[in-house]
């Protein structure tokens, strides 16, 4: 390790690694706190700056873009290094790209509080803050890119197509969601209106999970998983199959957030035919990266890092089944607008992305810091089984809640008279709202565990090489 | 979308589609060519191997591409093909139902609500609508809240006929009025809110030469749509201002914010949002809910109702279940305690404010064992005392609570401190302190007792110690705000009084009789003094309102004593003489100028009191008895009439907060306590300093004055610990 | 071919995935872009006043659309709780849509014409006065804060220049509409509005 931080730019790394796990911590703390919310109100304080609609886009966007796009432009930048066998493109390049990232967080931190949003999921900035990311991101584009192409290697490899895919989609569709008519300083409105910008909305919408959330995160397992394995990625001819079927198929599939809506049917339909194929490419990725995984069965049988990823996986797998699920308009029925789509999301967002990066945490960090263990296998394995019960927990209630009210809306009796008023169906789910939050505690106290794990191995070196040896 | 556009989209999809099945089925047909174990490449130490992909993946796709293309077909999805299935979405549903209101309603010939009222079918369409449509501001059962009436207790503000009651389903109903501030003074706002809260029976401390005058300017301002307060006018939605219904909140607070800011009070007709039959379907269930509340209070018996009526009176609930000029039995009084602050709770029979959810179980627990259905009650509320009662009696309240009007008035939050603020500690107390013996009635041992005057006994303890919860102000507490059983009766602190010492022994030694303590108890005036602060409360809320006999079994317990409340053989009674010669010239006091510029002003030179300014200090049970705290508190604090006799409203009294000093004070309490009440310790200057300075921490040290406007000041919201 | 090329040139990488992660934008996007007039023809929608744009940006600002959706589905047990299902046709002027994905709290389409202002107030002050169960925040200091209307001018001038069709008197007038007022009223004001336009169309 000692040689690789001379060959390659190592140190911006740990700077978004850094703070990724910061705002991983706090993305999600700030989500256990919204969970605390629904279920006893008080804990909105009368207060503008945190009651839940002005604090809940601060915990999508922290975890979004704070969260997982650290941890992404970290590994993405280290991996293209490494796996190109070339420095970064631009040095200082990377330091704007890291301190022009920060400071768009810190910007969010600051005008989500105070009211200023333009309303649109995961795109609530308003547009001076827009213009910023979308500096910044042309800027990582060029670094990321500029990298590849003075990779000294012939092949570009299969992480970093991901990484690719995510650039550039999240760049096309950021800009095309976020066009928006300035009326002055920090307020705009939508270009679009009404259906037509609905449609606009959910096509972004449903790509910044598949692109961020799904295809970013896939790259930096593609890279990671056959690593921490030690084990060769399983099949290269799987992968092109994955990464063409899930760029082609993603972005249609956001219209099925609009099913029943009133935009035209055809659109709703396409979205859901396009959703349901999209189950395909997402199994065969995950088929890919489980297979890596197995060959190492004995390390599987020990190592917890392999179990939260084998988790992230299994996950994978269940959120990528769901989500066509969903799309059926049967389910979509019954689901839309119900707790059970923010348990999806959840189990996806704590099981897939939350896993794998946590993965990532407990097996790079050390590594950045020169360090092969960690200070404590047992707290790892607390976590393990911390992570677990949240999820599953979480999961639960809210399939349970969701389900449940979306029935009690629908529930029709004899003579087509509503069976259920909005507030028994509210009244219902609130123990399981309960839950909810207990499961999300228990997370982010798993969470905690791991950064007091990190803490420790990178700070009492000495003992760590001692147990390692 | 025009055809080009359709093209285009039909188009663009086909070939992606193509694109991607092309894509799956050139590597399907290369698969053979894959090996598992062959490495490809290699990129900083991760191998990539070229295992096939599953057939299954490949066999799925096309498959799947196979069914898009028949949904295509079959179903919209293609730009402005229809589909051959002839499927729109809005067909699609959960359930099914079979048949609707309108085809149910076809064959009914008979429309009144009266009649569809009972038919189930219709009625469940209705609760459907109202829960859906109506329940936010008049709640599920139709029994309202603040500003959103009641619909089922056959008051209406706009009428009552079925006619009526449709016209405001289907158009709505606009009441307004004007708001007074800045038209007339907040003075003049209050004087009024004291004459409309007259019209009704409450606990209103206001002097009727208040209400007199806020009559006048009631009548100037108000009787074009109100008359006297006790007329209503249904054209205009007016209500009646005379009985227990305040749609806008009833206390002195809610009335005078009502009469300044106005009222524009808006119902929302539904025609628009809901069919005919639906609106008469919703009438149906208010109709059938009112006929249920009906039928409820109809089954009550009324005698025991009117028991129950007599017995909440004998246990003054609404003294602690009406805050400050509030609504009857409504709540939110608040309690303050060294834990933090308590409020009575609204304990009529509103089902989402009151205890109108509650059963007759529910009801006994809270009062026997101090449960409430959402956890422990605080033992502010005297469950301790009320175990005592019979089941009879326990019914006839619970009668009597079912009949009140139901008071929409929402239950304050409490304020406790941590962790007393978690109910389930209170099991805890429960087990320590709460004595679940039951009570003993055998006659006491330390006097003799004729049959009857055991008989009087008896049935006084029962009133003492059961509903009349005389110890829960008469006894000391310990610290966790629990009676000492040992100490019964022998007076406690409470809002800066000392409810005396009610014990045998000091009731003995200060000469109280039963004709002296049954007239005190149950007019507030006797020979030995008048009630006043909390007690004037008790004998205008409860006691006035029981019988001579009733009382006089009270006076009787309380004379005679219980086990640990004895008389001990040695005790002597005091024995007043007034001022004699000898006390005009007493040098130890030399306080006799001082009381004739002070207290013989109003209480007469020889103490003997004057009617109606001031009652008698000369064997007055306050001057008597054994703790001087009142008697100084009294001079430090002032007075309040009590208006429990017109005719012996006595006048206020002063406070001497900044008139004398501590040791003219003591000179002059040790004076009067000694000529008028016998009691010959001296009271020191210290003594008074510390009340006073108790006082004065609490806020309640100086504050009566006689000004115009004193009666306004309460002492409602003042803390002592 | 491709599958060899971009494993091995940028540029093919590049190209390729902006041409195949375009196809949806060529048919989903687009073609419904290009319909704005055709929508507007169909359309019942009035714009909001100055007061009542005030009052939805408040909507807005406070999120608002994170519990509550504004999108009544076409099916039947939902037209039945909420009112009037959306017509692709109603929303032209919702710069951006409020329809929200979740439903916290009930769906406003067809608010405006279910509650008392008063009661709108009450709610918003603190909705469990009035809905003993009820999960949403208190929100006291809209009542507090009180508009300047420095803005609404601006704000109407952005609007009118994507296509509502404001007059400039409308827009002269809108400062001194809005002025003084609280936020809590603008929005109420803005909460009333929601379906009164269409409310004459009760066709499914």
């Amino acid at each position: 390790m000692q040689a690789s931080t001379e060959l390659y730019d190592v140190k911006v790394v740990r700077y978004f690694i850094i703070a990724a796990l910061v705002w991983a911590v706090a993305g999600m703390f700030i989500g256990v706190v919204l969970a605390a919310q629904l279920y006893w109100p008080a804990l909105n304080f009368d207060s503008e700056y945190i009651q839940f609609g002005r604090l809940r886009p601060l915990h999508t966007s922290g975890v979004i873009y704070g969260f997982v796009v650290n941890i992404l432009m970290g590994t993405s930048l280290y991996i293209v290094q490494r796996t190109g066998k070339t420095k970064l493109f631009n040095h200082s390049l990377a330091w704007m790209v890291f301190w022009g990232w920060q400071l768009i967080l810190v910007l969010a931190l600051i005008t989500l509080p105070l009211g200023y949003t333009t309303s649109k999921e995961y795109a609530e900035l308003e547009w001076p803050i827009d213009i910023l990311i979308v500096i910044v991101w042309v800027l990582y584009a060029v670094l990321f890119f500029g990298t590849i192409a003075k990779r000294t290697v012939h092949h570009i490899f299969v992480a970093n197509w991901f990484f690719g895919a995510f650039i550039i989609v999240i760049a096309l569709i950021f800009i095309l969601n976020n066009l928006a008519l300035p009326a002055y300083f920090m307020k705009s409105y939508s270009v679009f209106a009404g259906a037509q910008d609905a449609i606009v909305q959910w096509w972004w919408g449903h790509n910044a999970v598949g692109f961020l959330l799904t295809a970013g995160i896939i790259g930096m397992n593609y890279y990671f998983i056959p690593k921490l394995a030690e084990r060769p990625i399983y099949s290269y001819r799987l992968s092109i199959i994955h990464f063409w079927g899930l760029v082609g198929f993603y972005t249609w599939a956001g219209t099925h957030h609009l099913v029943y809506s009133s935009v035209p049917v055809w659109v709703q339909n396409i979205g859901i035919v396009m959703s349901l194929i999209l189950w395909l490419p997402s199994w065969a990725g995950a088929f890919n990266s489980a297979m890596t995984l197995l060959q190492n069965k004995a390390k599987l049988k020990t190592d917890y890092i392999m179990w939260f990823f084998m988790s992230a996986i299994l996950y994978y797998c269940l959120a990528t089944f769901e989500g066509p699920l969903l799309a059926i308009r049967w389910f979509n029925m019954l689901a839309h607008n119900t707790e059970w789509i923010i348990g999806h999301v959840h189990s996806a967002a704590l099981g897939w992305v939350g896993m794998s990066g946590i993965a990532v945490f407990y097996y790079f960090i050390p590594r950045l810091w020169g360090q092969n263990g960690l200070w404590s296998q047992k707290l790892l394995k607390w976590h393990f089984w911390l992570a677990h019960l949240g999820v599953a927990l979480y999961a639960i209630a809210l399939w349970v809640a969701g389900i449940g009210e979306g029935y009690m809306w629908l529930a029709q009796q004899e003579n087509g008279s509503l069976a259920y008023s909005f507030v028994e169906a509210m009244d219902f789910k609130a123990p399981w709202l309960f839950v909810r939050f207990f499961g999300g505690a228990c997370y982010v106290l798993g969470l905690l565990l791991m950064v007091f794990n990190l803490y420790k191995t990178v700070t009492v070196k000495l003992e760590v090489n001692q147990d390692a040896k | 979308m025009t055809v080009f556009w359709n093209i285009w989209v039909i188009g663009f999809i086909i070939v992606f589609l193509a694109f991607m099945a092309g894509v799956i089925v050139k590597y399907w047909r290369d698969n053979h060519s894959a090996d598992e174990n062959r490495t490809i490449d290699t990129f900083d130490g991760i191998d990539e191997n070229d295992a096939p992909p599953p057939r299954i993946l490949f066999i799925s796709y096309l498959v799947a591409f196979a069914i898009s293309a028949v949904f295509l077909v079959l179903y919209p999805g293609l730009g402005n093909w229809k589909g051959l299935m002839g499927w729109q979405q809005q067909d699609d549903a959960l359930s099914s139902p079979v048949t609707d209101l309108e085809i149910e309603m076809a064959p009914l010939t008979d429309k009144s609500l009266m009649t569809l009222a009972s038919n189930k079918v219709i009625t469940a369409s209705g609760e459907a609508l109202f829960q859906n449509h109506c329940a936010a501001c008049h709640r599920s059962n139709a029994q309202g809240q603040k500003h959103f009436p009641n619909l089922i207790d056959n008051e209406w503000l706009y009428g009552g006929s079925e006619a009526e009651i449709l016209h405001s389903i289907e158009k709505g109903r606009h009441g307004a009025m004007p708001g007074w501030k800045g038209v007339l003074s907040d003075d003049q706002i209050t004087k009024m809110a004291y004459y409309i809260a007259s019209l009704q029976r409450r606990n209103l401390n206001a002097p009727q030469v208040k209400i007199d005058l806020g009559k006048g300017i009631f009548m100037q301002h108000c009787a074009s749509c109100h008359g006297d307060g006790t007329i209503a006018n249904s054209q205009i939605g007016a209500p009646l201002l005379n009985d227990a219904i305040w749609l806008h909140g009833g206390s002195i607070e809610e009335i005078k914010h009502t009469i300044e800011a106005g009222l524009n009070n808006l119902m929302p007709g539904f025609d628009e949002q809901l069919t005919e039959n639906e609106i008469l379907a919703v009438g149906a269930y208010i109709t059938e809910q009112r006929l249920m509340s009906d039928a409820k209070l109809a089954a009550l018996d009324p005698e025991s109702v009117k028991r129950g009526e007599y017995l909440i009176n004998a246990g003054d609930c609404v003294a602690c279940h009406s805050s400050e000029g509030g609504e009857r039995f409504a709540g939110g009084l608040p309690f303050k305690t060294p834990f933090g602050t308590v409020y009575s709770t609204n304990i009529t029979p509103h089902v989402s404010e009151g205890i109108g959810a509650d059963s007759y179980e529910d009801f006994k627990a809270a009062l026997f064992e101090g449960k409430g259905r959402h956890g422990y009650l605080y033992p502010a509320m005297p469950y301790t005392s009320y175990q005592y009662l019979t089941e009879q009696d326990t019914q006839d309240l619970w009668s009597y609570l079912q009949s009140i009007t139901a008071v929409a008035r929402q239950n304050d939050k409490n304020e406790m401190i941590f962790p007393s603020n978690i109910r389930t500690g209170l099991l805890g107390w429960n087990l320590v302190f709460m004595d679940t013996e039951p009570l003993s009635y055998e006659a006491p041992e330390h006097v003799e007792l004729t049959e009857e005057e055991l008989k009087e006994w008896q049935r006084g303890k029962y009133w003492v110690m059961g509903l009349g919860h005389c110890s829960e102000c008469h006894t000391p507490r310990n610290i966790a705000q629990a009676l000492i059983p040992e100490k019964i009766f022998q007076g406690n602190l409470i809002d800066g009084w000392n409810a005396p010492d009610i014990s045998a022994k000091e009731l003995y030694q200060d000469r109280w009789d039963i004709e002296s303590l049954t007239d005190f108890l149950h007019t507030g005036h006797s020979s030995k003094g008048s009630a006043f602060a909390g007690m004037a409360d008790v004998v205008k809320n409860s006691t006035s309102l029981m019988t001579r006999e009733d009382i006089k079994t009270i006076s009787r317990y309380l004379l005679v004593g219980d086990k640990h409340n004895t008389i001990p053989p040695e005790t002597k009674q005091l024995n007043p003489t007034g001022f004699t010669e000898e006390a005009y010239i007493d040098k130890r006091f030399n306080a006799y100028n001082l009381y004739t510029e002070t207290c013989g002003v109003c209480h007469g030179e020889d103490g003997k009191g004057r009617d109606p300014i001031a009652p008698t200090l000369l064997n007055n049970g306050i001057i008597m008895h054994s703790d001087p705290f009142n008697t100084i508190a009294v001079t430090i604090r002032g007075l309040s009439p009590t208006y429990l006799d017109e005719e012996r409203n006595f006048m206020p009294m002063t406070s001497f907060q900044n008139v004398l000093t501590d040791t003219e004070l003591a000179n002059l309490i040790s004076f009067v306590r000694y000529y008028l009440g016998d009691r010959k310790e001296p009271v020191t200057a210290a003594q008074v300093k510390a009340v006073r300075k108790q006082l004065e921490k609490s806020g309640f040290a100086g504050n009566l004055h006689t000004t115009p406007d004193m009666y306004d000041h309460k002492d409602s919201s003042i803390d002592i610990d | 071919m491709l599958s060899k090329d971009f494993t091995q040139s940028l540029v093919i990488l590049i190209v390729a995935t902006v041409l195949v992660a375009s196809f949806s934008i060529v048919v989903l996007i687009v073609p419904n872009l290009v319909r704005t007039d055709e929508i507007r023809l169909r359309s019942m929608a009035i714009p909001l006043t100055a007061v009542q744009v005030a009052g939805r940006d408040v909507y807005i600002s406070e999120g608002c659309h994170v519990c509550h959706t504004q999108m009544v589905r076409n099916i039947d047990p939902e037209v039945k709780r909420d009112g009037r299902a959306n017509k692709e046709a109603d929303d032209i002027y919702e710069y951006p849509n409020l329809w929200g994905s979740k439903r916290t709290g009930p769906d406003l389409t067809n608010l405006g014409r279910k509650y008392s202002d008063q009661w709108q107030r009450i709610h918003l002050m603190n909705p469990r006065q009035v809905v003993p169960t009820s999960l949403m925040p208190a929100y006291p200091w809209l009542f507090e804060q009180v508009l300047s209307g420095d803005d609404i001018e601006d704000k109407m001038r952005a609007l009118q220049t994507l296509g509502v069709p404001y007059t400039d008197s409308e827009i002269d007038k809108a400062r001194l509409a809005v002025k003084g007022m609280t936020k809590g009223e603008a929005l109420v004001q803005y909460l009333q509005s929601l379906g009164q336009d269409t409310a004459g169309d009760q066709e499914r």
